[in-house]
């Protein structure tokens, strides 16, 4: 009998135990009732010193795509681009052989063309003609000591007197279409050019000699021009160089031989003579020589509005107060707006303890210094819309940096392990509100926690990796009076 | 868990002095179950879920051990019957019998706020306890049971300040007090007895908050902060019967005194991932200077009519050097238990017990300017099992607590208990096995 009441015990106390309410529902009733223990505010008082920095080196070689022009930024000065540009044989330039004999055909030169396939990018004014010299490089190029990669400020010596200086229009959209049949007279397209892209006649007295002296080669069959490495001694290369008064930059991808110099030959006797024949020399993008091909870039930034030739080395800072408040952000040149928020701690202060929910970093471009015609924003793809924005990626980074503005660590992303980017928020309703955004969480998080020193800071700027070709800018607005100033928007929680 | 190994240790010292085997092996066996279960689901589960038991200590559980609860008890007392409210009562405990109780409780509540509402069910072990009469002149008992109950769970979407940006924050809070309680009543005359009740409370009262941005970037603020309680205080009891003719008039007595029982408040907040506030307090808590008046009048053999005052005076308790802000409370509670057995009852329905109950409770709280009243009828049979092994009793109560005035919560609530008691003849030897 009291076996069975043990067991009814037992049962009964199950029952009731897996009889309970779910935990996990979530009720709204009284919470009117119930004393927070905690505040949730929006700080965004904390004072942002920005300045602007200028990189030593930037690493301009490597790169699949050459950056070519110059464009005139109103508040940025001259901004140039000279290409120092290998040029690749493609394989041994021989004279044509008769149906396997071993008899060869002696060639006659015809002409020497420039032809440039662009990508689509551009920044700057299209409208205008722009001008393209292209020189014959006639220093050895090779790497400085002790490094693998060229910089902005690399350079060789080239003949004077130009192979190319010729004006053109650039079309870039269009301009870019590329193919391959076309490009290469197949068929169809014998005889005259039917591409779309930048094909220039190279007229020059120095064109003609380089073309007549290869051809010559070829007819002696020098190894000058069947192979690679003397190639190399005879032919260093050329810099492609705009006019002084370009006003756009353009890229163009180096992969299928879309920057190249091209001869145009014909047999001089048997069953081709006479029959249009061309070789290419494409800027090297493979192989041993890919990382010899770079961009010099120069600005002329004597005479900005705010002066921005003050800019000299990289451990030079140029407070906002000192460039009307503003603070910027350049591609190729490499500038970089510096942060400064020396009084994040202070949070630590506030109430028992506290914690952060979340923490942005918005930064406003200056009003007018960009449009949608030529002088864009720095932003990516076709952007995803939310509530009423539309968000934008960008290449824009973050770095942790000190007072020698030294690129020490990227800050990385809360939500995957990539380094962290800004986004941009247009607003489509009123377009002067549209901001870059940062999700510093962790940042403000670990300083919070760590600490930082009085000189830590921030670098904003065009990704390291990247920056040497690029030609993307950003002029920040840092007013300390006005709502467009740079802010840290921390979700702070405030223990009582 | 040293409360359990406490109790345990009580029952093997009352072990020794017992002789048959069998049944202490038995009553063990119960003890121990119902110990595990006991706290385990108070610890667990949650006694309420109501969003005013973030007040104070928490809800407070009934002490009126007889079933049903809410019931006038401190001048009741039976022979089968563990009446701790009032240890003094413990004198009438039968001789030779071991009563082994086991209560459990389902509670059916309904808020309403406004025009919203929720329910909830909570369903646990509301009391495990023990007791009989170890000398002619001495009555003891061992329980445990909560004392007080933490059960709000409500979550809110807020607009951060300064911002256009919402979070979510939840306040929890679970667990509660746990009592156990050395009742021991003492018979002075055939017409008095007086009572102790030595009260160790221990448990925790959780209390956390916890903050999210909405959207979810997974970035989290947690606080949270316990109330470990570790201490000690009593209560003591008295009873005075005065006879006349067949029926007996009796005057319960209880009185509290205001002590400060030693805990430990622990404090911890989180936020991204690290502890960024971590704090260990001890200190004490005040359990309040109470009062509590009854009478209790006994008309022939079956039936008893009855009423309680309480007074506790939590308005002048403390906890950790800081005023509670709460209110005194004062309860009222009346019952009518009326026994169907004149002692040669065959049918069942003559055999039960029948019990009526009402009570009205101020609380110790008062929210927006309102107290947070309780009132609530009961009813209750015991069903004596066979052989006079035991008794079910069983009980059905239903009640209303705070108002729906100043946007404030109104809770329904049915509550269904369920005892069981256990009579063990451990002092009487059988002549023949």
């Amino acid at each position: 009998m009291r076996t069975i009441n043990v067991l009814l015990f037992i049962s009964i106390l199950t029952f009731f135990i897996s009889c309970n309410s779910d935990s996990y529902e979530e009720h709204e009733i009284g919470d009117n009732l119930i004393d927070q223990t905690t505040d949730v505010s929006l700080v965004d008082t904390f004072s942002i010193e920005s300045s602007t920095v200028i990189m030593d080196s930037v690493i301009t070689s490597g790169y699949t795509s050459a950056t070519l022009g110059r464009y005139d930024d109103e508040y940025l000065g001259d901004v140039k681009s000279e290409y120092y540009g290998v040029l690749s044989l493609n394989g041994a330039f021989n004279r044509s052989s008769i149906d396997g004999s071993v008899e060869d055909v002696p060639i006659r030169f015809d002409s020497l063309v420039f032809i440039a396939y662009p990508s689509g990018e551009y920044y700057g004014d299209t409208l205008q003609t722009q001008r393209v010299i292209i020189n014959r490089i006639n220093e050895d190029i090779e790497l400085p000591d002790n490094e693998f990669s060229f910089f902005g400020h690399s350079s060789f010596t080239y003949d004077s007197e130009p192979l190319l200086d010729a004006e053109f229009e650039l079309n870039p959209i269009k301009q870019s279409e590329y193919n391959a049949d076309i490009d290469a007279h197949k068929e169809d397209y014998y005889g005259e050019y039917f591409g779309e892209g930048i094909f220039i006649k190279m007229e020059s007295a120095e064109a003609i000699a380089l073309g007549e002296d290869i051809v010559e080669k070829v007819n002696e069959q020098s190894d000058s021009v069947t192979e690679s490495i003397q190639w190399q001694k005879y032919m260093k290369g050329i810099v492609i160089r705009p006019g002084d008064n370009n006003s756009v930059m353009f890229r163009v991808p180096l992969a299928d031989n879309r920057l190249k110099l091209r001869l145009y030959y014909s047999d001089t006797d048997y069953t081709d003579a006479g029959k249009q024949k061309f070789h290419d020399f494409p800027i090297s993008s493979s192989g041993n020589n890919e990382s010899l091909s770079f961009m010099n870039y120069s600005s002329d930034r004597s005479g900005t509005p705010q002066q921005l030739d003050r800019l000299v080395a990289q451990d030079v800072e140029l407070a906002s107060e000192e460039t009307d408040d503003l603070a910027f952000i350049q591609g190729g040149i490499g500038m970089f707006t510096k942060l400064r928020i020396p009084h994040i701690e202070n949070l630590n202060t506030l109430g028992l303890t506290g914690g952060i929910l979340g923490a942005e970093l918005v930064m406003y471009p200056k009003d007018n210094s960009f449009d949608d015609e030529m002088f864009f924003l720095p932003k990516e793809g076709n952007g995803t819309l939310r509530g009423g924005h539309i968000l934008y990626t960008t290449n824009i980074s973050l770095y942790n940096t000190n007072e020698n503005n030294k690129f020490n660590s990227a800050l990385i992303s809360s939500s995957a392990n990539s380094n962290l980017t800004m986004t941009y928020v247009e607003n489509q309703a009123n377009e002067d509100e549209s901001y870059y955004s940062a999700d510093v969480t962790s940042f403000v998080n670990d300083v919070l926690i760590n600490g930082q020193e009085y000189d830590d800071a921030l670098l904003i700027g065009l990704p390291v990796e990247t920056i040497g070709n690029n030609f993307e800018r950003l002029i920040v607005e840092n007013d300390l009076e006005s709502d467009f100033r740079i802010r840290l928007r921390v979700t702070y929680v405030i223990q009582r | 868990m040293s409360e359990k190994k406490l109790v345990t240790l009580y029952i093997i010292r009352l072990m020794k002095s017992l002789k048959s085997v069998k049944s202490i092996v038995r009553i063990f066996l119960l003890v121990i179950i119902g110990s595990i279960a006991i706290s385990s689901s108070s610890i667990a589960q949650n006694n309420t879920s109501s969003p005013y038991s973030y007040y104070g200590l928490g809800e407070l559980m009934t002490q009126d051990i007889i079933n049903p609860t809410g019931m006038a008890s401190l001048s009741y007392r039976d022979g089968r019957v563990l009446n701790i409210n009032n240890p003094a009562a413990l004198t009438q405990l039968d001789s030779m019998t071991f009563i082994f109780q086991l209560g459990m409780v389902a509670k059916f509540s309904n808020l309403t706020q406004g025009n919203d509402s929720d329910t909830f069910n909570d369903l646990n072990l509301s009391k495990l306890a023990f007791g009989f009469k170890a000398s002619p002149r001495y009555g003891v008992a061992v329980s445990l049971s909560p004392y007080t109950s933490l059960g709000y769970d409500i979550t809110s979407r807020e607009l951060v300040e300064g911002s256009t940006d919402y979070i979510i924050r939840s306040l929890l809070g679970s667990g509660g007090l746990n009592q156990v309680v050395f009742s021991n009543g003492f018979q002075i005359t055939d017409d008095l007895s007086l009572g102790v009740n030595g009260i160790y409370i221990f448990g925790n009262n959780s209390r956390d908050e916890i903050i999210v941005p909405e959207g979810g970037s997974g970035f989290t603020y947690q606080n949270r902060s316990k109330l470990i309680s570790q201490g000690l205080h009593f209560n003591v009891g008295a009873q005075y019967k005065m006879d006349f003719a067949d029926n007996s008039l009796m005057l319960g007595l209880k009185y509290q005194p205001k002590i400060g029982v030693s805990a430990k408040r622990v404090v911890e907040v989180t936020n991204i991932g690290s502890v960024k506030y971590e704090d260990t307090d001890r200190g004490r808590y005040d359990v309040p200077e109470s009062y509590g008046v009854s009478l209790g009048l006994n008309k022939g053999k079956q039936l008893w009519i009855g009423a309680d005052y309480l007074l506790e005076k939590w308005s002048e308790t403390q906890k950790f050097e800081k005023d509670n802000l709460l209110l005194d409370r004062n309860k009222f509670s009346l019952a009518t238990i009326y026994n169907a057995n004149d002692g040669y009852a065959t049918k069942f329905f003559k055999k039960m017990t029948y019990r009526f109950g009402a009570f009205y409770d101020t609380g110790y709280i008062e929210v927006r300017n309102e107290r947070i009243k309780t009132a609530g009828l009961s009813f209750g049979i015991g069903m004596p099992l066979a052989r006079g092994n035991g008794m079910i009793n069983l009980s059905f109560e239903f009640g209303q607590m705070g108002s729906t005035k100043n946007n404030l919560v109104r809770e329904d609530f049915g509550r269904i208990n369920i005892e069981m008691n256990l009579f063990e003849n451990w002092f009487f030897k059988r002549k023949y096995q």
